[in-house]
């Protein structure tokens, strides 16, 4: 047996394998999500996943300090967000009294990475992959976020906050409603 | 012998008679011609007269229909006149009549009217004497009651804020237990309060400060369960709350 000959083959399989095992799209660590690569394939425990362009909720700050984001149709909920909390523009606005511009985000592509194996198109490359799961929406004004949760169309325009925030927002919501309405107890 | 001779040549006329006699022929010609002549002129210019006889003739009777037809015209506008002007007579009478009868009427409404604003005049002036009887009696009333009733009122009305706080208190969740005593220690007074013959300055002063403490430790007891129920992502009750505008 040719040592030299016996080498070269060994080299080619290896780098086979490799290139074969290269070809199916992973998961991001710790994170339920994937970034879609040009002729990656569609790997089994991604089937069913959908794939939208990477966009990310805008981050703002009022005038008196208080941090929030703005969420947009198709948005992924980032891991630092999981576990805020979403209001609609109008309860958001009678909780902290900011008024967050409408928006009118068009409806974006959603691709389905399904069957498994499903090579991904040039066009689709960059976008992220994720399970389709949606923010439980609570009385049609509020909702809690979860990492790599995908914003849907209703909740564009939508306010997130962290927790910390929204029970300041809370308390001096109460106190300032309570006042009101012992005020009024008083007029009458 | 030469008188035999010489009468070789036509013989002369010598008489009247013979002249007559020859120069007749002549004569009958020439006057037949003339008289032909003159029937041919009179012939003619009886025609050309007879033409524009017959042409004045036909332009007079054109004329004479023309104003024939106008005084047709005429007869029936006039008759449409005749018929209008006996229309507007009768709606002129018509409206003589109608008028006469308002008339009537708007003097039979204006009998009504004075008859009623008398009356009314007479209702005014019994509400007025009695709304002056009731001013006079309330005031006295009031004199009489003023200083007592409104230390009671005023108790009262604290009395009432607690009441609406009570499902406040009863509704919190956490370190309840003191506020819950202070609740029952605080209506427990005013209740007793309100029932002294006599209600002191001092008493109110104490029951007002209390009161408000009390009010506030609630406001804030409350508010504070609210940013724990926020901080626990409670966001069922946080949206009830919004949506119910409390």
């Amino acid at each position: 047996m040719n040592p030299i000959r016996t080498t070269v083959t060994l080299a080619f399989a290896v780098s086979l394998l490799m290139v074969a095992g290269c070809g199916f799209l992973k998961k991001e660590e710790g994170a339920n999500r994937t970034i879609l690569k040009a002729g990656w394939q569609v790997s089994d425990d991604m089937e069913g996943w959908v794939a939208v362009p990477n966009s990310a909720p805008k981050e703002s700050k009022s005038e008196k300090g208080v941090g929030y984001y703005i969420l947009s149709t198709h948005n992924i909920v980032p891991a630092k967000m999981d576990g805020f909390q979403a209001f609609s523009p109008k309860a958001f606005e009678k909780l902290s009294g900011i008024k967050v511009a409408e928006q009118k985000t068009p409806e974006g592509e959603m691709w389905a990475m399904r069957p498994a194996g499903r090579s991904v198109p040039k066009e689709k490359d960059g976008w992220i992959g994720v399970p389709l799961k949606y923010p439980k929406v609570e009385g049609g004004a509020g909702a809690i976020l979860g990492a790599d949760q995908l914003i849907p169309k209703e909740m564009d325009g939508w306010v997130a906050i962290d927790k910390e925030t929204s029970a300041k927002l809370v308390e001096e919501f109460t106190l300032n409603q309570q006042t009101i309405n012992k005020r009024k107890s008083e007029d009458k | 012998m030469s008188d035999a001779g010489g009468s070789a040549g036509p013989r002369l006329p010598q008489t009247f008679g013979e002249k007559l006699s020859f120069a007749a022929p002549v004569l009958l010609a020439t006057l037949a011609v003339s008289v032909l002549i003159a029937f041919v002129l009179v012939w003619v210019v009886s025609g050309q007269i007879r033409t524009e006889l017959k042409s004045t003739k036909d332009e007079l009777t054109a004329k004479n229909d023309a104003l024939a037809k106008d005084l047709s015209e005429e007869k029936k506008k006039t008759v449409d006149l005749q018929k209008k002007a006996d229309d507007l007579a009768k709606a002129n009478t018509d409206l003589a009549a109608k008028n006469e009868t308002l008339t009537g009427d708007l003097n039979k409404a204006a009998i009504k009217l004075d008859t009623q604003g008398k009356a009314l005049d007479k209702v005014s002036s019994t509400l007025s004497d009695f709304i002056k009887g009731q001013e006079e009696l309330d005031s006295r009333q009031n004199t009489d009651l003023a200083k007592h009733d409104s230390k009671i009122q005023y108790i009262e009305k604290r009395l009432e804020v607690l009441k609406t706080l009570e499902s406040d208190v009863n509704s919190l969740k956490d370190a309840t237990g003191e506020l819950k005593k202070d609740y029952v220690v605080l209506k427990k007074d005013l209740g007793d309060v309100s029932k002294k013959a006599e209600i002191t300055d001092k008493d109110l002063t104490d029951l007002t400060e209390r009161s408000r403490i009390f009010q506030l430790r609630v406001l804030a007891a409350r508010a504070k369960e609210a940013a724990d129920a926020a901080r626990n992502n409670d966001i069922k009750s946080l949206v009830q709350k919004l949506n119910s505008g409390e």
